[in-house]
């Protein structure tokens, strides 16, 4: 029963994957509850799978030599990817079958568009890759050490930056669809450019302290096993969104 | 090898072996015994919250494909 209490207390993260009402309604844990030997392994699988399919569009573009070649494998990707992931979200006990989907997805995107950047910036993958694992490592480190504090106020602060920022992508695309430059400090690789893209990587990266305390504190109360896989899908999500902030970023940097 | 490769090369294998090593642990008594953690049980977006992180994602596919096009 102080389970079944417990599992009713978690709720959301940050990450917007992670709803107020993942772990509610699961019930008591029947058999083995989550572990974070289990999702830190679980991560590892999905990343493997993001790396083994991106593999493939990278090949593709360094064979066909132009991004029209990747494009249709990349696009698919992503889209299905944000499919997939909806399913995850909605149907958090599938996690198992649809977060290894989504990972395979993601990783015809990011292949096809690390190779498109690595075209135009020699080294700029390997770059953003070691970036945003050192940042993961980093923020993993300063959070188990109790450095970096979770609190309502830090949660409500990175939930309101990545709303914001948000409706700015949304306000740059709407102006991009009635043929307009956009917003063009988003894209500008001038100080104000490079300056937004910091805030965004600081936004995302902070976002991956709220998905480190989510999956402890799950782990804590004893979630559902299944939700071992919907953790590690969440740091996917985040750990993407990081890395292609980092490549934008990187190439703000190159172009200059 | 150049030595782009070699140091982001190594600051992946560590990043990745303190992930994985790290990650399993639990958190210190420091992080984990506070009056201040986050409660998890109240929701102050809801699916609003659900809506943007959608509107994020399709809105950075276009801009990332409008950029190749």
């Amino acid at each position: 029963m102080a389970r079944h209490n417990a599992l009713q207390m978690l709720g959301r993260s940050g990450n917007p994957t992670l709803s107020d009402n993942t772990f509610r309604n699961e019930g008591a844990t029947v058999g083995q509850p989550m572990t974070l030997e289990g999702t830190v392994n679980k991560t590892g699988i999905l990343l493997a799978l993001l790396v083994l399919s991106a593999t493939y569009t990278w090949n593709l573009f360094f064979q066909a030599g132009n991004p029209a070649a990747v494009m249709p494998a990349a696009i698919g990707g992503a889209i299905g990817g944000l499919i997939f992931a909806l399913v995850t979200i909605f149907k958090k006990h599938w996690a198992g079958v649809t977060a290894p989907i989504y990972a395979l997805l993601q990783g015809l995107f990011l292949g096809g568009i690390s190779a498109i950047f690595e075209s135009q910036y020699p080294g700029i993958v390997i770059q953003a890759t070691g970036l945003t694992l050192g940042t993961l490592a980093s923020l993993l480190l300063l959070y188990k050490l109790g450095i970096i504090k979770p609190t309502e106020n830090f949660r409500l602060m990175i939930v309101s930056a990545t709303m914001g920022i948000g409706v700015l992508y949304l306000i740059s695309f709407v102006m991009n669809m009635f043929g307009s430059a956009g917003i063009g400090f988003i894209h500008s690789n001038g100080l104000f450019g490079i300056g937004f893209s910091l805030f965004v990587v600081a936004i995302a990266a902070l976002n991956l302290v709220l998905d480190f305390d989510f999956i402890e504190q799950g782990a804590e109360q004893g979630a559902p096993k299944y939700m071992e896989w919907f953790g590690a899908f969440s740091l996917m999500v985040t750990l993407i969104w990081l890395y292609l902030e980092m490549l934008r970023l990187l190439a703000k940097l190159r172009s200059r | 090898m150049d030595a782009n490769t070699i140091v982001f090369g190594a600051i992946i294998v560590l990043s990745l072996a303190i992930f994985f090593y790290i990650g399993k642990f639990r958190a210190s008594s420091k992080q984990r015994e506070r009056d201040d953690k986050i409660g998890w049980e109240k929701s102050k977006f809801g699916n609003l919250k659900l809506l943007i992180w959608v509107m994020v994602s399709a809105l950075g596919i276009a801009l990332l494909a409008n950029s190749f096009t």
